[in-house]
């Protein structure tokens, strides 16, 4: 009896969380069906009363040079996917050495790579302003990927060091004396056994630098290189912010994260488990 | 060099790119005098250090609004992510789906972030002020309000990191071997007692480490508050990035910006500093 009522107890609260923590996004999908006249109500419905795929329809014919949603998702998925796939390369290579090699300085450069992810932030903005301006990448979309890149993988090489740990240094050792080379046996031991790890550091990659706005809105200023983030700010100016198109926009920024995410998300709690709090 | 450097050099100069690199530019033009419209920087030596700390109206303010703001923030966010773990912790379809759901608020762009409570906290069209009407109540302007906005972009922050935290927190309590429970169960201690004596000794460190993400991420928090507040309505919300942002990209003062920045940063690295010396491993082989 004692033991149910915990339960329901329990069921209730977490429900009550989701509630609290979801409700927000919920509201934000929910109202992008609804009219314009219905947006603005001061005593809004939970459901829409007159459902319409009006602004859906609008941010994906109204395109202009200033505001063209379906470009500004093309910009952030190629700034996304290019970071990802650099990122987790360069991630694996050097998670890989610090995992497997012993070298001077390993554990300084290991406990490094937390502090440069978490330092960066407003400070570094304007430093970094001027090494792209150096490099001739300020408004382009390569210097956003070289910024995020560098932003990223950082964490990402810790959190696979740690899964390379895990893995028994004899398995990859048996592999080589069955005539493997240490690329081979990487390949085919190291490899399979840390994709969970590799998969987790990519989605965070992804999921970081999909919605990123501060550095964006600095680097980029050409309507034509804007991503998602600066395109959801075309909606919203100080005088005006035009809801309808806004929520639509924000619900077609959401859901592919969402779709990519959520599947992985097991993992990513196991990965972060077995990588990022392993000391 | 050994091939292990060799394969994480690539990752030390991007690092080093986005973080040496600029610390020394920030550094030297934190000893320059800016100087507006035409003519050189020159150089003034500690002039802007000196400047922000005795003349300047809005640094030391914003530094301890920032202090303060770190503190709300942990407060919120290493509470409320222990107590959802803690209910999330068994395993069984509901929970395992609640824990993928939890994650959304974290995976939402900062920009939709902003945009989404500031229309829901709205008095008027907003949901919270229609909720807080039908119970009678008049809804106060959250944003407009000097002594709310702080409070309220604490708690909007926190509803950020939450997911994360509860991730971390999750995480933890997953290493606690559940042989312990089971002979704490046997010798009869209660939830109560199981928590107190076995969970938090145990994934102690993790909570520091959560501490330590929580602690840099709301030092750092920029985008929240700039797209919501701007630092408004009357400093109430000027927390040192903002304020760096704003001699920076606003009044253009680089040297001062970058004076601030250096102070920042130094902070930071202060207490990454304290953290590993305190938490790293006693000397043990591997790490």
């Amino acid at each position: 009896m004692r033991k149910r009522l915990m339960k329901v107890l329990n069921i209730s609260l977490i429900t009550l969380v989701l509630i609290v923590l979801l409700f927000p996004f919920f509201w934000i999908v929910d109202s992008s069906f609804k009219s314009f006249a219905e947006i603005m109500r001061s005593s809004p419905s939970i459901i829409p009363k007159e459902p319409t795929l009006d602004h859906y329809k609008f941010i994906f014919t109204f395109r202009m040079a200033s505001k063209d949603f379906p470009l500004n998702i093309y910009n952030s998925l190629r700034v996304s996917l290019s970071t990802m796939a650099i990122s987790t390369v360069l991630a694996i290579m050097g998670g890989y050495g610090l995992a497997r090699y012993e070298f001077k300085g390993r554990d300084f450069l290991s406990k490094s790579m937390l502090i440069v992810y978490v330092l960066p932030g407003v400070p570094l903005l304007l430093p970094v302003y001027n090494l792209l301006a150096h490099l001739k990448l300020v408004d382009s979309l390569t210097g956003l990927v070289l910024i995020y890149t560098a932003l990223n993988t950082p964490f990402s090489v810790w959190l696979l060091r740690a899964f390379f740990d895990a893995i028994p240094k004899e398995l990859e050792e048996a592999a080589s004396i069955d005539g493997a080379s240490r690329i081979q046996s990487f390949f085919k031991v190291v490899l399979p056994l840390s994709l969970m790890g590799i998969i987790t550091a990519a989605m965070f990659v992804f999921i970081t630098t999909w919605g990123e706005y501060t550095f964006a809105q600095m680097i980029i200023t050409s309507d034509w290189k804007k991503t998602v983030s600066l395109g959801l700010a075309t909606y919203m100016t100080d005088q005006y912010i035009e809801w309808g198109p806004l929520l639509a926009a924000t619900t077609i920024v959401v859901i592919p994260v969402l779709v990519l995410f959520l599947p992985f998300s097991g993992f990513f709690v196991k990965g972060l488990a077995s990588g990022a709090l392993k000391e | 060099m050994n091939r292990g450097m060799l394969l994480i050099l690539p990752v030390v100069i991007l690092a080093l790119l986005i973080t040496a690199v600029p610390l020394v530019n920030m550094t030297y033009k934190s000893l320059q005098k800016t100087m507006f419209g035409f003519g050189k920087e020159r150089f003034i030596g500690l002039e802007n250090y000196v400047n922000l700390f005795t003349k300047d109206e809005d640094f030391l303010p914003s530094l301890w609004r920032s202090f303060l703001w770190v503190f709300e923030n942990l407060l919120v966010q290493l509470t409320i992510p222990m107590l959802i773990a803690l209910l999330l912790q068994e395993n069984n379809l509901f929970n395992r789906l609640s824990r993928t759901l939890v994650l959304i608020p974290w995976i939402l762009p900062l920009v939709v972030i902003s945009v989404v409570w500031r229309w829901l906290l709205e008095p008027n069209i907003g949901y919270v002020g229609y909720l807080l009407r039908s119970v009678g109540l008049n809804s106060p302007s959250f944003f407009g309000n000097k002594a709310l906005a702080f409070h309220t972009l604490v708690l909007i922050n926190s509803w950020h990191f939450i997911p994360f935290g509860t991730i971390l927190m999750l995480a933890a309590l997953s290493t606690v071997p559940q042989s312990l429970y089971d002979a704490a169960k046997v010798d009869g201690a209660g939830a109560f007692q199981r928590f107190i004596y076995i969970t938090f000794p145990m994934i102690g460190r993790t909570i520091w480490f959560v501490a330590l993400l929580a602690f840099m991420w709301s030092f750092n928090t920029f985008d929240l508050i700039w797209l919501i507040t701007e630092g408004g309505p009357a400093d109430s919300t000027l927390t040192l990035p903002v304020y760096i942002y704003k001699l920076a990209f606003k009044m253009y003062n680089y040297g001062k910006a970058s004076a601030a920045s250096v102070v920042s940063t130094l902070i930071l690295i202060a207490v990454a500093y304290a953290y590993f010396k305190v938490f790293s491993p006693k000397k043990e082989g591997t790490r």
